[in-house]
């Protein structure tokens, strides 16, 4: 079991952060390229809340903007306080807290991705050899 | 444990069936999510959105097979239901089994075109009665 990739959105639908693990099925395959594949996702996720405002059957608002998509394998269990606790915990530890970090600009930054690392291999939801993977 | 609402959709992605009988086009964008979601997906062989989970409501498809393990036909009936109701996917496929049984099987309908089959009405308004009184 584990992840793929990582997207981090800003409010304008810009993505500010991704990061892959491991992606069998490259972009190219996909989208094209990368940039076209993150409109896309973000793309299919804005549709996603106003297709799922219509289907309610409850008449509720829908859900609010998603702003952290991780792609992981199907055995994965319900990963909705996983997701918090990484936005709570590590987004905003390291980056918001980061003093160079422009909100709403794209970043980069190693303590950022170590501490995704190592939170989402606590979670059981990293393996070592997908880490190698990626390095290579 | 409620079952909301029954769609079917062709491979066009017109809607062919829906029960219990409130049309919304909106409805029809969930044949583009599916394509979409399979081209962005980071691993080969995806054939779309299986089950997608919301606040208020689950929605579950079922693709149609030509064969076991045959290719797709296009035809995916979605099931709207209940967050907390069970066995979706046995339910999903006896629908599909009533589907062959009362619409494929029947000789004045016409693949692709809208069903209107009252032997495939009737035996879906069962299905999901039973369905409903066992769970509770």
């Amino acid at each position: 079991m584990g992840c793929f990739n990582i997207y981090v959105f800003n409010r304008q639908g810009t993505c500010v952060y991704y990061h892959e693990w491991f992606r069998p099925k490259s972009v190219r395959q996909g989208a094209g390229n990368l940039q076209d594949d993150q409109k896309q996702m973000f793309g299919l996720f804005w549709t996603l809340s106003n297709f799922c405002a219509t289907m309610d059957p409850k008449e509720n608002v829908g859900f609010g903007r998603r702003e952290l998509i991780l792609n992981t394998h199907r055995e994965a269990p319900d990963l909705t306080e996983v997701l918090q606790a990484l936005y709570d915990d590590i987004f905003v530890e390291y980056v918001v807290k980061n003093p160079l970090y422009v909100p709403g600009q794209p970043f980069q930054s190693d303590q950022f991705v170590n501490a995704l690392n190592a939170f989402l291999r606590q979670n059981g939801l990293l393996q070592q050899q997908q880490i190698m993977q990626a390095a290579v | 444990m409620s079952i909301y609402s029954l769609y079917v959709i062709n491979k066009s992605g017109g809607l062919i069936y829906n029960r219990p009988g409130m049309l919304n086009d909106r409805r029809r964008s969930g044949h583009s999510l599916h394509a979409i979601a399979s081209q962005l997906s980071p691993v080969p062989g995806c054939t779309g959105i299986e089950l997608l989970e919301a606040d208020t409501f689950n929605l579950h498809c079922f693709q149609a097979r030509a064969g076991s393990g045959g290719t797709l036909t296009g035809t995916k009936f979605l099931l709207v239901v209940d967050p907390h109701a069970s066995f979706i996917p046995t339910l999903l496929q006896r629908i599909y089994e009533l589907y062959s049984d009362y619409v494929l099987k029947n000789p004045f309908y016409e693949t692709e075109q809208v069903i209107k089959c009252e032997l495939f009405d009737e035996n879906v308004e069962l299905l999901i009665r039973r369905y409903t009184q066992q769970a509770t």
